[in-house]
């Protein structure tokens, strides 16, 4: 026996086919289990072409338009679900030490074990969407309809997003020494930064006035499965007749896929650094102990801490909408140390860490207190920010409660009415946070939910959004912002918002609800549309619309009427039209429109009865069933 | 020659080695001895490229091991928890070894398939502990290892396995020149296939010598002294231990045995008798130095 033909330096290898061979070996139920179901689609599709059952003979068309749809709407969650599982089979003899052993003790390289299990996860992640893939393609080539160009194309997808979540699942696989941590931390950090946006957010609601959901999505990016379900989709254009598709947004996941790719050589840098007796722990690194342990502390008291705030102390003693800033900093703190010493017991995979935690414990506790002041304190003026009415482009105001938006198009004034009213709401941000009125009590108040939404000129857009209490007497008082939006509700510019279409827009149809009347009506004719549009736009023109009453928005206008405009408008390339709704209340005052209706015998003089003379009969009505007499019914 | 220099390595703040030395020479068989937790399997899995030193080195021909697939590629382990894939067979792991042992010897498999009479096809799993040792024995003897290294390697087997076993891997040892490293507690059977031997304890190897200067460097004298005159030893002599039963005393001296009894004729004993340790008996003596010995309790 020679010992010099296996003690000469060998060539480095990179690749080992045994180990590769054996990876795939041991698990193909998996992959063969996955490429058996996923070929049930292209078989049912056989079988329906076999016997004669499919709705239509297909064109190539609508071949693309299949594999396009299945690129864009099922691939990025079915691939990102999946090579979490490839990983695990990849790399888990990772968390087993008897494995490990073994499997580091044979005579390969870090680096070669690192590139065959790598490239054999990517094989059994791949071979069931080839092998569903080629089944559809054979069939599409025998049926005459395959589209070779959609092929290339779902297949590139296809890839790329393997390369996607294999190069995350590998990342997150080299960060732990758990396998059933390798799916957690995989889905955190598929998550983990919008996840981490809308709790900072959230808690910025508890105690900032206006602060609205809408600051949410500036971290989207780092979430690959979010922003691809957000910018890649299928088009369609037509052309000499045909529809053409087309994917859009394919660069975004080919920017993902170059981050998987890096992903995957930082792991091998941790592969390579991964001590092997780390396996069976949480985390594969101790410099990743600390960032485990008040990770999971700052998500616990974002969390738990304010689920358990919520429970005890918002629903039983909070006044107001606005969280009270001890019970806060308290619960958040329990969270905080909740969640510290859960994320102890799993590092140190022992019940006993109690012992000599009190500076973590006081550090978590501390965070989590100072987290709760910043947050109220504003420090960034959230709260505190009014646009200068010279950088709005413009400005939307829209009430939810009476479902009423206004656009300031562009007209400086309103721009400049609306900040206006935006400072005032600014200025008595400490009444809003304060409990409701007295006036509430007493019915002599109404809330109104306000949403502010301006596009800056330099490109940003900036949304607000406001419970607001209204009361008569502060309606009164020129210096509150419930004045200023009563002032706003009767301007003209409003009044015209509520009842004329947005510059541009195409009617489409005119809808009118007549609830006194019990003859159904079909819809109206386009020249009836136009008609009983035109009408409106007079009484308009004339002046007989009024504005609305903030107090009461009801008020003056009929009870059982009003006319519901569909229109169109003209967007952009990208997403073609964008439809929309205008509900126009009908008064008195509006002779051009009741005059058309009434001529289109859409309404009778005899089912016209007054929103105020409904109320007062109903108040009597309740008067007299509960014994109680009509005037000391309280009104709104 | 596997060398071992100043190897350091500690677990989450436990230092389970701490500047370990190990010199194993070609063509020996190297006992590699010491307490539960002495630091034994750690210093193996240094050896065999699993672990990676904090400090110190591991070489194999003057090379480092870690990361080095040539030199581990004459290297071949059993350890004492001998992994395999779950559903594998003795006919898939020999596949597996096959595909990385440049030297896997498919003539030597089909010979041991005879002295093993193992059922190939059966999953190794559903084996006896026994057995799949031997499954390991069987595969690893094929590697054709020029270095051989052995957590309790016979733990399990039966008596007639374990000379079976124990037989062919000195037929490896004497016909090429095999280097066997070997980590056991049974030091009787280590005593009687081991040239070499080193004692660990808390991470250090405490000492390392061939067997035979072992057993000459440390010797077991029993004496009997007239009535009343029991003396007091020489303060220059390393006693190790004294005990006795009736007049009859024994001691455990540091020391040749020519030397020793001849410093002690001047007390002229009614009967003298040098004889030679064990090494189990040098194994306790020599911990029972460093605060390891048995406790005498009384329950």
């Amino acid at each position: 026996m020679s010992w010099e033909v296996s003690s000469m330096p060998s060539k480095r290898s990179f690749f080992n086919r045994t180990l590769f061979r054996k990876n795939l070996s041991r698990f193909w139920p998996l992959w063969g289990g996955v490429s058996l179901v996923g070929s049930m689609a292209p078989l049912y599709i056989l079988l329906a072409l076999l016997g004669g059952r499919g709705p239509y003979s297909p064109e190539p068309w609508e071949f693309a338009s299949a594999l396009y749809t299945t690129a864009t709407f099922f691939l990025p969650a079915a691939i990102a679900a999946y090579a979490v599982l490839c990983a695990m089979t990849a790399w888990g003899y990772l968390y087993d030490g008897r494995a490990v052993g073994m499997m580091h003790a044979l005579p390969v390289d870090r680096t070669c074990i690192f590139v065959t299990s790598t490239l054999s996860g990517l094989a059994a992640l791949l071979i069931p969407f080839f092998v569903v893939g080629g089944f559809s393609c054979l069939i599409a080539l025998i049926w005459g309809f395959l589209d070779l160009t959609a092929v290339v194309m779902t297949t590139l997808t296809v890839l790329l997003l393997a390369l996607t979540f294999y190069g995350l699942a590998t990342f997150s696989a080299m960060l732990t020494g758990h396998i059933l941590a390798l799916p957690v931390l995989y889905a955190l950090l598929n998550f983990l930064a919008p996840l981490l946006e809308a709790l900072v957010i959230g808690q910025s609601q508890e105690f900032l006035v206006g602060v609205g959901a809408d600051e949410f999505g500036r971290s989207i990016f780092l979430s690959p499965l979010f922003q691809i379900y957000t910018r890649f989709h299928p088009d369609v254009e037509k052309v000499d007749g045909t529809p053409v598709y087309h994917l859009t947004g394919l660069w975004v996941v080919a920017l993902y896929a170059l981050a998987g790719l890096a992903l995957l050589a930082v792991s091998w840098l941790l592969f390579r650094r991964r001590h092997s007796e780390r396996a069976g722990s949480v985390v594969a690194f101790s410099w990743l102990r600390p960032v485990f342990r008040y990770g999971v502390s700052l998500l616990s008291a974002l969390t738990l801490g304010r689920l358990v705030y919520e429970l005890m102390w918002a629903s039983l003693f909070q006044h107001g909408g606005y969280a009270d800033l001890l019970p806060m900093c308290v619960c958040m703190a329990a969270g905080g140390a909740l969640g510290y010493y859960v994320a102890s017991m799993l590092l140190e995979k022992s019940l006993r860490v109690f012992k000599g935690s009190w500076p973590g414990l006081a550090a978590v506790c501390a965070g989590a207190v100072l987290l709760c002041v910043l947050t109220s304190m504003d420090i960034f003026g959230a709260e505190r920010w009014t646009p200068d009415p010279e950088e709005v482009e413009s400005v939307h105001l829209g009430d939810y409660s009476i479902g009423f938006t206004f656009y300031s198009e562009d007209d400086p004034q309103m721009v400049e009415q609306v900040v206006d009213i935006h400072r005032a709401i600014v200025e008595d941000r400490d009444y809003i946070r304060d409990e409701e009125p007295e006036e509430y009590r007493r019915g002599e108040c109404v809330s109104r939910y306000i949403s502010l939404r301006y596009r800056l000129k330099n490109g940003r857009e900036v949304q607000r959004f406001y419970n607001l209490w209204v009361t008569a007497a502060r309606v009164a008082r020129p210096d509150t912002y419930d004045s200023r939006l009563a002032a706003l509700y009767r301007a003209p510019e409003t009044i015209r918002e509520r009842a004329a279409l947005p510059k541009g827009a195409e009617l489409q149809s005119v809808y009118v609800y007549n609830y006194a009347s019990e003859q159904p009506r079909d819809g109206m004719s386009l020249d009836e549309n136009d008609l009983v549009y035109g009408a409106i736009l007079r009484d308009l023109e004339e002046g007989n619309i009024p504005g609305c009453n903030l107090l009461r928005e009801d008020s003056g206008r009929y009870a059982d009427l009003h006319v519901e405009l569909e229109y169109r408008l003209w967007k952009s390339q990208e997403s073609a039209y964008e439809y929309g709704y205008k509900d126009v209340q009908i008064y008195p005052s509006m002779t051009n429109t009741l005059r058309a209706l009434m001529g289109l015998d859409y309404v009778s003089e005899a089912q016209l009865a007054l929103w105020d003379e409904e109320l007062e009969k109903e108040e009597a009505l309740l008067a007299e069933e509960g014994g109680i007499p009509a005037e000391s019914v309280a009104r709104p | 020659m596997i060398e071992v220099k100043s190897l350091v390595k500690s677990f989450d703040g436990f230092r389970a080695l701490d500047g370990a030395d190990i010199t194993v020479p070609d063509g020996g068989v190297y006992g590699l001895v010491g307490p539960n937790g002495a630091g034994k399997s750690t210093i193996i899995r240094h050896l065999t490229g699993i672990y990676r030193p904090d400090s110190g080195e591991v070489l194999v021909e003057g090379e480092n091991v870690y990361e080095n697939a040539g030199k581990k590629a004459l290297m071949a382990a059993i350890p004492d928890d001998w992994y395999y894939f779950p559903s594998a067979t003795i006919l898939d792991m020999m596949r597996f070894y096959q595909g990385f042992y440049p030297n896997f010897d498919m003539a030597r498999y089909e010979k041991f398939r005879e002295v093993f009479a193992l059922p190939e096809k059966s999953p190794i799993r559903r084996m006896s502990k026994g057995m799949q040792k031997q499954a390991a024995f069987w595969l690893t003897m094929c590697c054709r290892p020029k270095y051989l290294i052995l957590d309790e390697p016979v733990d399990g087997l039966d008596p007639v396995m374990r000379r079976q076993v124990w037989s062919l891997m000195m037929s490896d040892v004497s016909e090429y020149g095999t280097t066997v490293l070997v980590s056991s507690h049974n030091l009787r059977e280590l005593e009687d296939v081991c040239d070499h031997v080193g004692i660990m304890n808390k991470g250090r190897v405490l000492l390392e010598r061939s067997l035979s200067d072992l057993q000459e460097n440390i010797v077991k004298l029993q004496a009997v002294w007239p009535a009343g005159e029991t003396p007091v030893l020489p303060s220059q002599m390393e006693v190790l231990h004294t005990s006795h039963v009736g007049r009859v005393y024994t001691y455990i001296v540091r020391g040749k045995a020519g030397d020793i009894t001849g410093r002690l004729e001047q007390f002229k004993p009614l009967m003298m008798e040098a004889l030679p340790l064990s090494l189990e008996e040098i194994f306790i003596y020599e911990l029972g130095g460093e605060q390891y010995a048995v406790k005498e309790i009384i329950l």
